[in-house]
């Protein structure tokens, strides 16, 4: 099957995400604290059972809180992480096919700039948001 | 009626290997044993009209539960399981009573034809 | 014929008779007549290589067929079972076993059989040494092979001065493969019994939220109805994990193994026995554990271990005795490592921990004699020439006990100068489902495993003194650190406005101290989860769970967060 790609928004700005790495999106619900975990982890969430952090995106990237029970829970496919993000909300799923342009990210967790026909997206591999944030983790102790 | 094979090995994966290739071959395997002591117990219990034996075994060995099972039932149709070098053990045993070998690894199309000859004679 | 089926089989009775080669090796060395031993050894190798010739892993059988002659030549052409065999042998096992990793890993080969089995054929013994008169004969070597005795059962090192003969060692026992010949049992896979022990730990989850609603209900019905539940649910805990469990057995070759090249390094002479092989462990835990009681083996070998000389000198027999020994406690394993060598100093302790500036004089003038032992698990007090890596968790002592309040267990040491020391573990029999003490400071919930839960105490004001600049109280006689768990975690201290200081008593960095919190809100019986990426890598946490009212908290590693 042709690869997806699931279009989001973090304070205004368009994110993208392979669409096969995500397994849910979510209203807000519950979460409770996480201790020593720095900020952007909001906290814990039960999602089918399984224990699941919930990071703002917002916040990780430095561009301030999300406001309390608006946007949505990006939920990451359990396969690959125990993470949950916190964005404004899901604009669209597009087939990869629709994409116009590509080019070089930012060298960090934006691995490449996507120009569609709504606009630029930065598209995030769950795998170095992964590294990013456990290395984050790491020194936290 | 399927012929009766108890079979005689000290290493489950042997035994399992053993058994499907048998029952395959529409063979009925009855018994299973681990070493020469079992072997004996189990013949003299459920009488299989065909045993397939391993020679190197612990507590009993081969030949020796060979031995056994021959006075038990001097007409028992025992096939002895052997490893390429172990020549000398399978003349002991040819003398002993047992009616045909086959080599470890086992090459199914051989054990089929040896089981066959020995049922058939 | 399609062989693929079998992989599973041969891998796992493989294993089983490298284990018993493994086991056997070992005691023959001590009795290196043993014919049954010799037996033994010989048809294990040739089942292997049987086996792996109908698996067609021609490499295994090229190591397994070497290992088979040179047990040939020991068994019926007068070849000595030597050091030199036995250290031949021990490296084809080890060989053929990581084949097999490659075999599992669906990879090629990594590992080449290099020149072990021209080493394994061509072998000769060394020339003899000019035999003493001294010289014993070899224990039990025309005796009829013993009956396989039952634990206490004991495997001897190899001395290097000539042993004082022992009593002999019991018969290596054969893997007992006739059981499963009863079709009353079968081979499950261990993904299976990891999962039915989630279902269970989601039922008790599920329970504990049921309680929780008829807390706001109170349904005498509902009541009696969840409360049958939770009896059954205990009774399906109960078989869940007796299914999980594995004798300690399964690991203790290993330990034969290293005690033995470590008493061969030091040139030490010492018997080492091994007591409650069949004792039952979660599969978790006996994993977590090889690497902590290789550790104290070492210790015990390298440090706690005089040499001959010294030990005849002090009165003591010229070889000592290490022991490695588990027994069950109720819902606990105890794991002890005794020694019967110097024994440890605890003034020798306390100026060596001031030396290393790891406490002030101060400090140490509060030690008593068992806080100052426990000083060898401060991180910093093993120096680099004593410490071995531990499972990447550091080295030293320290890095056994912070494995072993991982697994939500506890560390003692005991020693007497002169006389020996003991290390006993004590831990929970399984770690996927404990009994937790919940715990609150500030807005967070947390869980500590009770097994780390020496005690809890309510305590008064004035029952809380100042040591330098320290808070401690005394319990038993000992005075106690008081440590916030509030300030550990970044949160602001608790204020206790009627004057009792909620507090648990634990042990950490060796030292037992006093954790105060917010409110102790008491027991639970919780199913720990996994947190996975990225929350894994956060130091302090052990998993969480979820509590009866939907609440989520996670399982706090206090040791690691102080």
């Amino acid at each position: 099957m042709e690869e997806r790609l699931l279009l989001f928004t973090v304070r205004g700005e368009g994110y993208a995400f392979e669409l096969q790495e995500v397994a849910e999106v979510m209203e807000p619900s519950e979460s409770y604290p996480i201790p020593k975990a720095p900020v952007h982890f909001v906290g814990l969430i039960n999602f089918h059972g399984a224990l699941t952090a919930l990071v703002d995106l917002g916040l990780y990237l430095g561009k301030g809180r999300q406001a309390r029970s608006q946007g949505k829970f990006l939920v990451l496919d359990p396969r690959l992480a125990g993470l949950a993000l916190w964005v404004d909300g899901v604009e669209s799923v597009v087939p990869a096919s629709t994409i116009l342009a590509r080019s070089a990210g930012d060298g960090a967790l934006c691995t490449e700039r996507l120009e569609t026909a709504q606009g630029n997206y930065r598209l995030v591999k769950v795998e170095t948001l992964l590294q990013a944030l456990e290395q984050g983790l790491a020194g936290a102790a | 009626m399927a012929t009766t094979v108890m079979v005689v090995d000290d290493s489950l994966f042997m035994r399992k290997m053993l058994r499907d290739l048998l029952e395959e071959q529409g063979y009925q395997v009855i018994a299973e044993a681990a070493d020469g002591n079992e072997a004996v117990a189990r013949f003299r219990e459920k009488a299989p009209e065909l045993v397939t034996l391993d020679i190197v075994m612990p507590n009993k060995n081969g030949l020796e539960a060979l031995g056994e099972i021959m006075a038990l039932d001097p007409a028992a149709r025992v096939v002895m399981c052997s490893a390429v070098g172990q020549e000398s053990m399978a003349q002991e045993a040819s003398l002993a009573g047992a009616k045909a070998f086959i080599l470890k690894p086992f090459n199914p199309e051989h054990v089929v034809q040896v089981l066959r000859d020995v049922c058939g004679g | 014929m399609d062989m693929s089926q079998y992989r599973s089989l041969f891998l796992s009775e493989a294993r089983e008779y490298l284990r018993t080669i493994n086991e056997t090796v070992v005691g023959l060395e001590e009795t290196p007549e043993d014919r049954s031993g010799i037996d033994t050894l010989f048809r294990g190798a040739h089942s292997l290589k049987g086996m792996a010739a109908s698996m067609e892993y021609g490499d295994i059988v090229e190591v397994a067929h070497r290992m088979e002659d040179l047990m040939l030549r020991v068994r019926d052409m007068g070849l000595v079972f030597d050091s030199g065999v036995a250290d031949l042998l021990l490296e084809g096992s080890d060989l053929i076993e990581r084949m097999m990793v490659d075999l599992e890993a669906d990879r090629e080969p990594r590992t080449p059989a290099g020149d072990l089995p021209d080493r394994l054929a061509g072998y000769t013994p060394p020339p003899p040494p000019p035999r003493k008169a001294a010289d014993p004969a070899p224990a039990a070597s025309a005796a009829e092979p013993a009956p396989a005795q039952a634990t206490p059962s004991a495997a001897s090192v190899p001395a290097v001065e000539p042993a004082v003969p022992s009593t002999p060692p019991p018969t290596p026992v054969e893997p007992e493969r006739t059981k499963e010949l009863e079709v009353t049992s079968v081979r499950v896979k261990t993904e299976l019994l990891d999962h039915l022990a989630n279902l269970t730990g989601e039922l008790i989850t599920n329970k504990n939220r049921l309680l929780s609603i008829n807390r706001d209900l109170a349904s005498p019905q509902l009541g009696e109805a969840v409360g049958e539940t939770a009896k059954l649910l205990r009774a399906l805990h109960d078989e869940v994990m007796k299914v999980r469990l594995m004798p300690f057995e399964a690991i203790v070759d290993r330990f034969q193994r290293s005690v033995r090249a470590l008493a061969k390094k030091s040139g030490k002479e010492l018997h080492f026995e091994i007591v409650g092989r069949e004792i039952g462990l979660d599969r978790s835990i006996l994993e977590s554990l090889v690497d902590p009681i290789n550790h104290m083996l070492r210790n015990a070998v390298d440090h706690g271990m005089e040499e001959s000389a010294e030990r005849v000198a002090a009165g003591k027999p010229a070889r000592g005795v290490v022991k490695l020994s588990v027994a069950r406690d109720r819902d606990r394993v105890l794991v002890t490592v005794s020694d019967d060598g110097r024994g440890m100093v605890p003034e020798r302790m306390i100026a060596s921990a001031i030396r290393k500036g790891l406490i002030s004089p101060d400090e140490a003038s509060q030690l008593s004699p068992r806080q100052a032992l426990m000083l060898s698990c401060i991180p910093g007090f093993s120096t680099a020439r004593e410490v071995t890596d531990v499972s990447g968790r550091g080295v030293g002592m320290d890095a056994v006990n912070a494995s072993i309040q991982k697994l939500g267990g506890t560390l003692a040491i005991e020693s007497e100068p002169g006389k020996g020391t003991r290390f006993t573990l004590a831990l929970p029999m399984t770690i996927a489902i404990i009994h937790a003490l919940v715990v609150q400071c500030g807005p967070i919930k947390g869980a500590v495993p009770v097994t780390a839960v020496l005690r809890t105490v309510e305590l008064r004001r004035h029952q809380m003194t100042r040591v330098g600049n320290r808070s401690v109280f005394n319990l038993d006689g000992e005075a106690l650190p008081l440590l916030s768990l509030n300030r550990a975690l970044g949160l602001p201290l608790g204020r206790f406005p009627d004057g009792i200081v909620p507090l648990f008593v634990t042990e950490a960095k060796g030292r037992r101290v006093g954790i105060v919190v917010d409110r102790l809100l008491g027991q639970h019986e919780l199913f720990i989860k996994p947190l996975g990426r990225p929350l894994s890598k956060l130091p302090g946490l052990g998993g969480g769970a979820v509590l009866g009212d939907g609440e989520l908290i996670t399982l706090l590693d206090v040791a690691d967060l102080l």
